[in-house]
């Protein structure tokens, strides 16, 4: 399989030059991965999250301006998949509520649960908890190492908003980690 | 004391938090092949969705504006009017008028070429027509080439193999096949064909605009048929649009279809759709080569499938003007056809 990929990318690396299709090629060799790490910050599923990612490129390839102007497709993608992880996540939430309250009432006690659980699942889980828009400030910073106005353009906030979403969200994920310890 | 936790401790949480993310983002190994094979069939299919819906809108506009033109064309003139047929699901026919005007006679138009361009040197030996064809326009340098081989009066084929390891020659394994034909300054390529792609539409020397509507059979790497429409004076790396069909993977043709939109106006009349597909290594593996002539999309034609379509038991139709389908189409240079519902093409 990885020789296969690797057949691929240079493909796709001969392909860049002309036309959508070598566009399409090229971005998806550069954006492709970390996007699907990005969501799957968010996400647990992997699965999902590439099919979230690969929606984000489809909805951009029925759009002109994010392929002709490269310097605006980094940003768009992500917008697009972030946008895509709230939308899975809320139907989420509205598919699985009634099965939490049967997880509250099961043989074992949530905290049990927590303590079979490793540090890193903790802090994620702890993170997925926050509002929409601190864990995704969190995501591409603590991911994508993006600066605030990279953030600022992705979520098409102001750049302050995004330092205090930051400060509220790492404030928020203390206090929650804490709270389990 | 405060309920705001101090800087220490945020900094401990942030450190907890870039250690989290960095171990689950290395745990995840997205698989790229596949998702760019997923994006290109789902993009494919979300194209042909916004086609449809801008088609039926479409639709609706013209059967309005032939609503009102039929209502207005018979009060000012009721001769020279002929019967268009079309036949039902069931083999029921219906007919619907069409005004027609004075048949003219149109002269069967010469064959096309498609190489060399005009005003390219000429050549006087089919194999360096070949080669130069295969190297400038499809863009594979150095192919090996197979004899001549004389067919009909002035005419013949040259294969292109397959190279193997240490640039060896695979003479058992056929790339494609290239048509030549002898005209008074030289030879010429009339097109080319390959085993890994059947072309059903356009069919040779047929008169096309934009999309350019392209169907047929196909296989090649990872499914992928990269299609190419081109005019006649454009070379490799060239193109007027670019779309990419998905057909089978592996051995088994399967039917693939795009409509490639074009960039820009095509600056001489006639031109080229090349469809090829890739090895996973090279840009270009085997390849096929359909002549075409541009023209305006022939409104009149759109009208007339909107027309007759518009009847949910129409599934097909033969158009003919006084009985005879070939004189129905002649003034589009084209053969008598029988005009699908699903692809009626343009």
């Amino acid at each position: 399989m990885l020789r296969l990929y690797g057949m691929m990318m240079a493909v796709m690396e001969a392909e860049a030059g002309a036309g959508r299709g070598s566009d399409l090629a090229a971005l998806h060799l550069r954006y492709y991965s970390s996007l699907v790490r990005l969501a799957s910050v968010l996400i647990d599923d992997v699965g999902t999250c590439e099919e979230l990612v690969q929606d984000a490129f489809v909805a951009a390839l029925g759009r002109d301006h994010p392929w002709r102007d490269e310097a605006k497709a980094p940003a768009y993608l992500r917008s697009a998949v972030l946008n895509g992880a709230r939308t899975h996540l809320r139907r989420r939430v509205v598919r699985r509520r009634p099965q939490a309250v049967q997880v509250v009432h099961g043989d074992r006690s949530p905290e049990a649960e927590a303590l079979e659980r490793d540090e890193h699942q903790v802090v994620l889980d702890a993170l997925r908890s926050l509002p929409e828009r601190q864990r995704e400030v969190l995501a591409l910073r603590y991911y994508l190492e993006l600066s605030e106005a990279e953030i600022a353009e992705t979520l098409g906030i102001a750049a302050g908003t995004v330092k205090t979403h930051a400060h509220r969200g790492l404030t928020a994920l203390h206090a929650s980690l804490e709270y389990q310890r | 004391m405060t309920d705001q936790p101090g800087l220490q401790h945020l900094d401990e949480t942030e450190a907890r938090l870039r250690s989290a993310i960095a171990t689950r983002t290395g745990q995840v190994q997205p698989d790229g092949a596949t998702g760019l094979h997923a994006i290109r069939q789902r993009a494919q299919v979300a194209r042909r969705h916004r086609r449809v819906r801008r088609g039926f809108a479409g639709a609706l506009t013209v059967a309005a504006a032939i609503v009102l033109v039929a209502i207005a064309v018979p009060a000012l003139r009721d001769d020279g009017r002929e019967r268009v047929s079309a036949t039902g699901r069931d083999g029921s026919t219906t007919t619907t008028a069409a005004t027609s005007s004075t048949t003219v006679p149109v002269e069967p138009a010469p064959p096309l070429a498609v190489w060399p361009p005009l005003g390219h040197e000429q050549y006087a030996d089919p194999s360096n027509a070949a080669r130069a064809f295969v190297g400038e326009y499809v863009g594979l340098p150095d192919p090996p080439l197979s004899d001549f081989r004389p067919g009909p009066p002035m005419s013949g084929e040259i294969d292109v193999y397959q190279r193997g390891e240490n640039r060896g020659v695979l003479e058992n394994h056929v790339l494609s096949t290239i048509a030549l034909r002898r005209t008074l300054a030289g030879w010429t390529v009339a097109g080319a064909r390959t085993d890994d792609i059947v072309v059903d539409n356009p069919a040779p020397s047929m008169v096309v605009g934009s999309p350019v509507v392209v169907d047929g059979k196909g296989r090649g790497y990872e499914g992928t048929i990269i299609v190419n429409v081109r005019d006649g004076g454009m070379g490799a790396g060239e193109t007027l649009g670019q779309g990419i069909g998905i057909a089978g993977c592996c051995d088994e043709l399967l039917p693939f279809h795009l409509e490639v939109a074009l960039d820009r106006p095509p600056s001489q009349p006639t031109g080229s759709v090349l469809l090829n597909t890739d090895s996973g290594l090279d840009p270009v593996a085997s390849f096929a080569v359909v002549p075409v002539r541009f023209g305006p999309t022939p409104t009149i034609l759109r009208q007339l499938h909107a027309t007759v379509f518009q009847f949910p038991t129409v599934t097909s139709a033969e158009y003919r003007v006084g009985g005879s389908c070939d004189a129905f189409w002649s003034w589009l240079q084209r053969p008598c056809t029988r005009v699908d519902k699903k692809n009626p093409g343009t």
